[in-house]
C-alpha cells in the first residue's frame, strides 16, 4: 500500500494516471531536450524526479496583465508544460485557484507556515515604488507582500519581463516606479524568467530543473536561465543564412519576404534579444513570430519597450541620432548588430542624462 | 482604390534549393562522427534535431536521406512514438508525439537500440505478479 510519502512522488502521480514506465522516460527526455541537457542525464532525471515530493508554490501576481500565467496554462493537450505544472502543489494563484477573499489568504499563510523555508515563490508583474497604493490586495501593498511572502521562501521565480525587469509598467515614464523583484529583494536567490510572456517551457523547465537537482539552474548575467537564454534569436534563427548572404526583405509584402528573407530592415531585434523563441517556438512548436514573418521585438531585455520602434533596424538610430545612423548603414550592416548593441546602450544613457551624442562617441565594438 | 479592391495574395513561405540554409551537411557529418564513436568507443549520442535550425523543408530532406530500415517500432504511451532504424545500421530516428499528434521531441539517436525500447527491469516483478494473476484465472 503506498504512503503519503510516496503517493506524492512523481513517479507515482504518473502511474495514477495511467502513464506507465515508458512514458515517464518519454516525458523525461522531452524534459531533458528542453533542459539542454546531455540525453545521456534523461535516465538520471528520470531516477532523481522519482523520489522529489510535490513543492509547495505560491503565485503572486503584481503590475501585470497575467499573460505569463495565460501563457503557461494555455495548452491544447496534456503537454510535458501541463505535467509539471499539475505536479505542483500551487498553493495560491488568485486567477487559477478556486477560493476567494479571506479563504484564499487563508491558504496562502497555511503554505507559508506549512512549508517554511521550502516553497518556491512565484511573482508575476512589476512593483510600484512611486506609491504603494497604486497596486495592493486584500490591502495590503505589492512591496509589503512581497517582502513578506520572499522571507521564507527557498527561491524566488520572477516570471515575465514585469518581474525580471519592470517591463511595461516600467516604460517610460514609468508613471508608478515600477522595480523589478530584484530590485527589491537582495538576500535570495532569484531566478529571472523574462518575456512578454515567456515560453511555458521556460517556467516549467526551471521547475522542472529545480525539482530534479534542488537547486536553480546555471544563470546569466541578468540571472536568467542560460538553458533557455543563452543564444541570441540571431544566433538561432533559421532565417541568418539570409542575413550572412545580405538577402533583406524591404517591406512586409514584398518579394524577399515571401522567399522568408531576413527580417533585419524591418525592426527584426534578434540580434540583440537572448531568448529560445527561434528553436522551442510557441503554441506547441507551432511557429515563432520570425517564422510567421514579423521581427523579434525583443521582448526578453530590459527596457525594450524604451529601445527605439519595433519597426526601427537596428542600426538605423532613433531621434537625435539619425545623422550618426547614416554613417552606421554606410559602414555595414554587420557593424550595425554592434552599432545597434552601443547604441541601446547610448541612447539609454543618454535619454536619462539629456546629453547630446556624436557620431565620434560611438564605439564600433559592442 | 480602396483597400477592399486590394488583391490579397497567399503563398507558401518557399524553401527551395536557393533558400535552402545548408545545415544538412554539416549536420551528417556530425552523425558521421558519432557513428564512428560509438563503435570504436561505445559512446552512444543523441541530436535534437528541434534545437538544430533547420528549415522544415530541411528536417523532412535530412530523414529522406537517411530513409527507414528494416525496424520499425510504435510506442503508445502519453500519445504515438515512432521510432525506426535508418537505412544505416546504428542511426535510428525517434518521434515523440503528444496525445494531439503534436511533435514533443525529435531526435536522430545513433546506438544499437534506444533505451525506451528496452523492457525496464523495474516492471518486471510487477509483470510477474499480473502474470500469475492471469494464469490462476485461466485455470479457474
Amino acid at each position: 500500500m503506498p504512503t503519503q510519502d510516496t503517493q506524492d512522488r512523481l513517479s507515482h502521480i504518473l502511474k495514477s494516471n495511467g502513464v506507465s514506465r515508458r512514458g515517464f522516460i518519454k516525458y523525461c527526455s522531452t524534459l531533458t531536450s528542453l533542459l539542454a541537457l546531455h540525453p545521456s542525464m534523461a535516465m538520471k532525471i528520470a531516477e532523481s524526479l522519482e523520489k522529489v515530493q510535490r513543492p509547495s508554490v505560491i503565485w503572486l501576481h503584481f503590475q501585470e496583465c497575467t499573460g505569463c500565467s495565460e501563457s503557461l496554462t494555455r495548452s491544447h493537450a496534456p503537454t510535458i508544460e501541463s505535467l509539471i505544472f499539475d505536479y505542483i502543489s500551487l498553493d495560491y494563484h488568485e486567477t487559477l485557484m478556486a477560493a476567494a477573499g479571506n479563504a484564499a489568504e487563508k491558504a496562502m499563510h497555511e503554505a507559508m507556515e506549512a512549508h517554511k523555508g521550502k516553497y518556491l515563490l512565484v511573482v508575476e508583474g512589476s512593483i510600484p515604488m512611486g506609491n504603494p497604493g497604486y497596486s495592493t490586495v486584500a490591502g495590503e501593498s505589492n512591496l509589503h507582500v512581497l517582502e513578506k511572502v520572499a522571507a521564507d521562501a527557498a527561491a524566488i521565480i520572477s516570471v515575465g519581463t514585469c518581474a525580471s525587469f519592470g517591463g511595461l509598467p516600467h516604460a517610460n515614464p514609468n508613471p508608478t516606479g515600477a522595480v523589478s523583484v530584484s530590485d527589491i529583494i537582495k538576500n535570495k536567490p532569484i531566478i529571472n524568467i523574462p518575456g512578454c510572456p515567456p515560453i511555458p517551457v521556460a517556467i516549467t523547465g526551471v521547475l522542472a530543473h529545480y525539482l530534479t537537482f534542488n537547486r536553480l539552474p546555471k544563470l546569466d548575467s541578468l540571472s536568467r536561465p542560460e538553458t533557455f537564454y543563452a543564444n541570441t534569436i540571431h544566433d538561432r534563427c533559421y532565417r541568418r543564412t539570409f542575413y550572412d548572404r545580405g538577402l533583406f526583405a524591404e517591406s512586409f509584402d514584398d518579394e524577399g519576404a515571401k522567399k522568408g528573407w531576413c527580417l533585419y530592415k524591418l525592426g527584426c531585434k534578434g540580434p540583440t534579444t537572448y531568448n529560445a523563441c527561434a528553436t522551442v517556438k510557441w503554441n506547441d512548436k507551432t511557429s515563432w513570430p520570425v517564422e510567421a514573418g514579423h521581427g523579434c521585438l525583443g521582448c526578453s531585455e530590459p527596457n525594450f519597450w524604451d529601445a527605439g520602434g519595433f519597426y526601427q533596424a537596428l542600426s538605423i538610430p532613433s531621434g537625435n541620432y539619425k545623422k550618426a545612423g547614416a554613417s552606421a548603414i554606410a559602414a555595414g550592416l554587420a557593424a550595425g548588430v554592434a552599432v545597434g548593441l552601443a547604441n541601446k546602450h547610448k541612447k539609454a544613457h543618454a535619454v536619462k542624462q539629456h546629453d547630446d551624442v556624436s557620431v565620434d562617441d560611438w564605439s564600433e565594438k559592442s | 482604390m480602396t483597400a477592399a479592391s486590394i488583391p490579397l495574395v497567399f503563398s507558401p513561405l518557399a524553401f527551395s534549393q536557393k533558400s535552402s540554409t545548408n545545415h544538412i551537411y554539416s549536420l551528417l557529418v556530425e552523425i558521421k562522427h558519432a557513428l564512428e564513436n560509438f563503435h570504436q568507443q561505445g559512446i552512444k549520442q543523441s541530436i535534437d534535431l528541434l534545437a538544430t535550425p533547420l528549415s522544415a523543408f530541411e528536417r523532412k530532406r535530412l530523414l529522406g536521406l537517411l530513409g527507414k530500415g528494416e525496424v520499425d517500432i510504435n510506442l503508445t504511451s502519453l500519445g504515438k512514438s515512432e521510432i525506426y532504424e535508418t537505412n544505416y545500421n546504428g542511426i535510428w530516428f525517434i518521434n515523440h508525439k503528444d496525445e494531439d499528434n503534436q511533435v514533443l521531441t525529435q531526435l536522430i539517436e545513433i546506438t544499437q537500440i534506444p533505451d525506451i525500447v528496452l523492457s525496464p527491469i523495474k516492471d518486471i516483478p510487477e509483470s510477474t505478479k499480473k502474470l500469475q494473476t492471469l494464469i490462476e484465472n485461466e485455470v479457474k
